[in-house]
């Protein structure tokens, strides 16, 4: 067994497992935190990102922010995982819609040959992501230059150190069809490989249709956990009995903000949310139309009542906004106890659907559809991109950043605080980090190794120390009592499987033709029996056809102890004349009465010389029933 | 080491109604569907659940009981079994059939109870409590029940949630396909079943004799039969069930009565169309592919052209179509409409479903036109259509699901026994497998051949692949388990010891006087012609002149002057080294003077 980590960063996924020679990719992310270093762009103008001076070093190119950072002005570009044979994949398995980033890349490429399995919710949410982020793309005005990546120097941003594998992001068309390819499945759904690996995704309790992956060789186990999450949220909530007892746990996407406790974040939003619109400033939260903010609304609506802030319109702009606020509903069956209840009365599981029957939530595919009739300060608004790179979100923190009643409020946390808002600073408006990451923390993981009892965890080594800002944070740490063997980016790890048996099923007349017979071994008396015949699989399902009478053969097993022979030949009147001991002792030349029958003794051989055909088989029966014929 | 699977159909055994089959797979009872016969008031509405146990006694029996979807034919007595009968195992269905199942039974219980006077019948808490019970599946999950049975589910198409069902115990399995389509319909997808070998497929069969014609046919006759009376001032019945064939035809009017711009009034008698419409939109994840992907759009159960109907619109003049439950004409308000439209013979009843035997709508089928009700006999003036509409698989889909799922056995249930022999006929012709059609209380057993595998390790797999699949080795029964050793792996693992066993015969020639070459190459020929027998080999000279043959060798030395033929060989190569010291010890001499 093999894995190999493709993936350029510790949250963006990619192992490459080979399991009895079938080569399954676990996770399929681009890196997004590489949108970063390029200018912010709009579908409106935005005259001061479009000013900032140039940097002498690629005047044109690169740009400068008052803070120091530079900036690339050219189209967004992507970090695919990091040499991967793409013609080697049998099968890609998806955890969750965050982790799907880099198939287009994977599925365009003509080696490609694998099927991918990703829970259906996962395919469309995951769909839905893309698609927003290539509509922000294709709505800059102006198409901007292509810029050579390799032309860029690295000290701009680390990413650049690997700029050679930079790819454009793909468009629509691109996303239709390799996901159009993608094989949905459900949770507990068995999906053979050859038939000689079996996977099956459970539920991991981080978004709608989020899975964990336990994927078997026979006996052999390997649990694939990953973005898992143990908060109460709108999904099901994470299975992890079916997890236990792998032969290896791969342990991946923690949260990456463990400094952090989701539920203190979500009341910190909603807490800032309240001040802010008291004081009559908006509200920007920059996120994905998918996740947590279906958690955060129903949140905020609370909030907010109790608060009589009921009239402040609550806008969620998106490009996938219709989509992606009607498809939860649709996934009941996929969602925790309470809401799939509400399947049975009949109700619809999410409060939102009502909420903008009722116009008190609203939702727009951009700014310039329609949201200026609803629009009235102070208000609060959802919009994309996260990254704050491209899509709405940028323009209304252009048009925002001057007053300081106003606030933004980041809460995805695969982008990093500082780095996400450095283009727009220095700003009056007030900017807050409340990154809700539902993914398990370092103790949520360390008492998640202690349940599930691995015999090896394969993870990260990031996982092992404080992070860089709080090193003296020991609770920041993953601990693992079982044996652990690192995986950094970029490095593959070999594990010694256990012999791997084959199942062999035995035909019928195989079965007839069994004589079973008690045999004295090392250890006691076991049954055996002589087989022989063909070996046929259909499906890789190997069965033992026939036995073919003329292939059938037996061996003799055994020792002969030379008094004991004397003895049987003495009972049958076969008395010996002489007994001569040769070579080293332990041969024996036995002649018989009749003068002319030999037999030679030694510890593995007996050699039996009779004038006679009846005598030789006389003393042939003898020989024999000193041994074993099998 | 054979075990039979048994299979007991307590109801739609050679008869289409009340589906309820036993099936004892491995030391395991499963119970598929639990439902009524529309066609019976009296106890035969519900399976005979005394052949199962006392009442309270079925929870030791049945190990695992599945509804396969939400018509009463098929979960009608649940409530009975469940609350009155006392079943308290495990219970599984899928979650449209959970959701709707009860307020199929709601209704089912108040016609029961309010227009039949019945008394000791189930009650709404007793539905609810049953419902409570349920464990749901997802499309492609796979249950374990307890450590030994294990239930997938497949899509069936026929109406929202339909199951098939695969119940696996030890290496025997069963499918169980309840009701399917093997036809996309306008909002169903169609049944899908992989190829799953399961021992034995039990399959429905209300259809076995018809090939239906297309699709597209049968909807564009159902809309200008429809069109036809309402052009012509006539009114349209349309008895459906609330869910299901009533929201396909409901798509086709609708979409029918946009592009032909018709004002002519549809309704929708029952109450449940608003709460029916809820339920498919929750549900749309089991629709077709159509309606999944432009739900965010258009939710294609928001109908424009149809309202819901009161019961005094039932005597407004003018043209008009209803669709009425229920969908044979058996009871409630499509009993009702009928008997007051029918003796218009501008009217129409149009009968899109299968009819039980003993309902209205059977009659009406069968040619009967004059009904009997408490006001004595009407005369039937209306048309009557039958279009079938019901999505059950036709004898082409039948053939079709057990192509896909290659099962080793097939039995067939929900059906009538003279279309199941024909069809009968045609799976054993085409498929060559064994087909049974049990009648309600008769047990078939299906013997089953027993599944015994063994474990090879891959180093032996892998060499015996290498060397043209033949294995010659041991099989040994270890820590109750079986293990297939080649004769290296068992020498070393049993701690056998090799023993050869080698035997001798020797000739002298006292009469001769010849090169001992010459006398092995005359042996050589002598024994050529003689040992004839293909299966033993020939002897091949070697340089020095001796025989070989596997490990039989045959040599000629010279002994005190004499030469002495040798011949030794394993005792593997007995047959061989006992033929050749035979001919020599018979011939002697003979042999190579000759």
């Amino acid at each position: 067994m093999k894995i190999t980590n493709h993936g350029n960063l510790d949250h963006s996924c990619c192992n490459l497992v080979k399991l009895n020679n079938v080569h399954i990719m676990l996770d399929c992310a681009a890196n997004v935190a590489s949108l970063t270093p390029f200018l912010p762009f709009s579908a409106l103008q935005t005259p001061r990102l479009e000013n900032l001076p140039s940097h002498p070093d690629m005047p044109g190119v690169l740009k400068k922010t008052p803070g120091g950072m530079l900036l690339v002005d050219s189209s967004l570009h992507l970090v695919p995982p990091d040499q991967v044979d793409v013609s080697l994949i049998d099968a890609i398995l998806i955890t969750n819609n965050s982790q799907m980033s880099a198939l287009p890349f994977i599925m365009t490429d003509p080696d490609f040959h694998g099927r991918v399995y990703a829970t259906e919710p996962c395919v469309l949410m995951g769909r839905l992501a893309l698609i927003a982020l290539c509509k922000y793309i294709e709505q800059c005005p102006t198409r901007r230059s292509e810029v050579d990546m390799n032309s860029i120097p690295s000290h701009v941003h680390s990413i650049f150190k690997q700029k050679s594998h930079m790819r454009q992001v793909y468009n629509k068309d691109v996303i239709d069809s390799c996901f159009a390819k993608i094989t949905p499945v459900r949770y507990n759904e068995q999906v053979d490989l050859f038939g000689l690996v079996d996977c099956v995704p459970l539920p991991a309790g981080h978004s709608i249709g989020s899975a964990n992956w336990v994927i078997k060789a026979g006996d052999y186990k390997i649990s694939y956990v990953s973005s898992s999450s143990k908060l109460t949220n709108h999904t099901l909530p994470m299975e992890v009995i079916s997890l236990a007892n792998p032969d290896v746990l791969l342990l991946s996407n923690l949260s990456l903000n463990p400094m952090y406790f989701p539920d203190n974040t979500l009341s910190e939003v909603c807490n800032v949310v309240t001040s802010t619109v008291k004081s009559g400033g908006n509200v920007l939260i920059p996120c994905h139309s998918t996740g947590v903010i279906l958690d955060l609304i129903e949140w905020l609506i609370q909030n907010l009542n109790k608060n009589s802030l009921s009239d402040v319109p609550i806008i969620i702009v998106s490009p996938v906004a219709d989509a992606a606020l009607a498809h939860p509903d649709i996934y009941g069956e996929w969602l925790n106890d309470a809401k799939q209840a509400k399947l049975y009365i009949p109700e619809l599981p999410f409060q939102h659907s009502q909420l903008i029957k009722s116009k008190r939530i609203h939702h727009f595919s951009n700014v310039a559809d329609g949201m200026r009739e609803v629009y009235k300060t102070p208000c609060i608004v959802f919009a994309g991109h996260p990254s704050l790179r491209c899509g709405d979100a940028v323009l209304l923190l252009e048009k925002w950043r001057d007053d300081t009643h106003n606030a933004v409020i980041l809460i995805e946390s695969e982008f990093s605080f500082a780095t996400t808002l450095a283009p727009f600073l220095p700003m009056s408006m007030r900017s807050y980090f409340c990154p809700i990451d539902p993914s398990i923390n370092y103790s949520q993981a360390s008492k998640l190794i202690k349940d599930i009892r691995p015999k090896t965890v394969v993870t990260s080594p990031t996982y092992f120390r404080a992070p860089v800002t709080h090193p003296n944070r020991c609770d920041l740490v993953l601990v693992s009592d079982a044996p652990v063997v690192e995986l950094g980016v970029g490095e593959t790890v070999n594990l010694q499987q256990p012999k791997t048996s084959i199942n062999v099923e035995l035909s019928l007349e195989q079965l007839d033709q069994l004589n079973m017979q008690p045999l004295k071994t090392s250890d006691g008396y076991q049954l055996v029996s002589n087989v022989s015949g063909m070996l046929k699989a259909r499906d890789n399902k190997p069965t033992l056809g026939a036995p073919n009478p003329s292939s059938l053969r037996s061996a003799m097993y055994g020792e002969v102890e030379l008094q004991e022979l004397i003895a049987v030949l003495t009972s049958k009147g076969l008395t010996p004349n002489k007994v001569e001991t040769l070579g080293a002792g332990d041969h024996f030349l036995i002649t018989l009465s009749d003068h002319s029958s030999t037999i030679t003794l030694s510890p593995n051989v007996t050699s039996i010389s009779a004038h006679t055909g009846k005598m030789r088989h006389t003393l042939q029966g003898i020989v024999s029933s000193l041994l074993v014929s099998l | 080491m054979t075990s039979d699977i048994k299979i007991v159909p307590l109801g739609a055994g050679q008869d289409v109604g009340r589906s309820c089959v036993l099936v004892s797979i491995s030391g395991k009872n499963i119970m598929f569907d639990c439902g009524m016969h529309m066609g019976y008031q009296d106890e035969r509405r519900f399976p005979d659940f005394s052949y199962i146990s006392q009442p309270g006694g079925a929870t030791d029996v049945i190990d695992c009981l599945i509804i396969s979807h939400f018509h009463l034919d098929h979960c009608g007595s649940l409530p009975y079994f469940t609350e009155k009968f006392g079943y308290n195992g495990p219970l599984i269905m899928t979650a449209p059939t959970r959701a709707i199942a009860p307020i199929l039974l709601e209704d089912y219980r108040k016609i029961t109870v309010d227009r039949y006077g019945e008394t000791d019948f189930f009650t709404t808490t007793q539905i609810k409590q049953c419902i409570k019970k349920v464990r749901t599946i997802r499309v492609h999950e796979t249950i374990q029940v307890d450590k030994d049975i294990s239930v997938k589910c497949y899509y069936a198409g026929h109406v929202l949630g339909a199951g098939m069902f695969l119940v696996k115990v030890g290496t025997q399995s069963v499918l169980y396909t309840g009701d399917y389509n093997m036809t996309p319909d306008r909002h169903l997808g169609c049944a899908w079943v992989d190829r799953c070998s399961p021992t034995v497929l039990i399959s429905e069969s209300t259809y076995a004799t018809t090939i239906r014609d297309s699709k597209r046919c049968r909807e564009r006759d159902f809309l200008k039969k429809v069109y036809n009376v309402v052009e012509a001032g006539g009114k349209v019945l349309i008895p459906v069930f609330a869910l299901g064939r009533a929201q396909e035809l409901c798509i086709l009017i609708e979409e029918f009565w946009d592009r032909m711009n018709l004002k002519v009034p549809v309704y929708f008698c029952h109450g449940l169309t608003e709460k029916a419409t809820n339920y498919y939109k929750l549900f749309i994840t089991w629709t077709n592919e159509k309606i999944k992907s432009t739900f965010v759009n258009r939710n294609m159960f928001d109908f424009k052209h149809i309202s819901v109907f009161d019961r005094s619109y039932m005597n407004n003049p003018g043209p008009m179509v209803v669709f009425a439950t229920p969908g044979m004409l058996h009871s409630g308000m499509s009993l009702n409409i009928f008997k007051a439209w029918c003796h218009d013979a501008k009217n129409m009843v149009i009968m899109p479903g299968y009819c039980v035997a003993g309902t209205m709508g059977h009659k009406l089928l069968n040619g009967s036109r004059k009904i009997e009700t408490d006001k004595g006999s009407i005369t039937v003036n209306m048309a009557v259509e039958y279009l079938s509409f019901s999505a059950h698989a036709d004898a082409k889909g039948i053939l079709q699901l057990i192509k896909n799922c290659q099962p080793k056995n097939v039995v067939l249930v929900h059906g009538e026994e003279r279309k199941m022999s024909f069809l009968i006929d045609k799976i054993t012709d085409q498929f060559q497998i064994p087909c049974f059609k049990p009648a309600n209380g008769e047990q078939i057993n299906i013997p089953c051949q027993p599944q015994v595998s063994a474990t090879m390790s891959k180093e032996t797999f892998k060499s015996v692949r290498s060397a043209g699949n033949q294995f010659d080795g041991m099989l040994v029964q270890k820590n109750n388990q079986l293990l297939l050793l080649s004769r290296e792996e068992a020498v070393q693992q049993l701690g056998l010891k090799p023993h050869t066993l080698n035997l001798n015969y020797k000739l002298c020639l006292t009469g001769l006087n010849l090169e001992g070459s010459v006398i092995m190459e005359r042996l050589h020929t002598q024994l050529s012609s003689i040992i004839t027998d293909q299966k033993l080999g020939t002897f091949k000279r070697q340089h020095d002149g001796t025989l070989h043959l596997n490990s039989v060798h045959i040599t000629c030395r010279t002994e005190g002057g004499r030469s002495v033929v040798h011949v030794s060989w394993n005792v593997e190569d007995e047959p061989i080294g006992k033929a050749v010291s035979e001919i020599l010890e018979e011939c002697g001499e003979d042999l190579i003077t000759n």
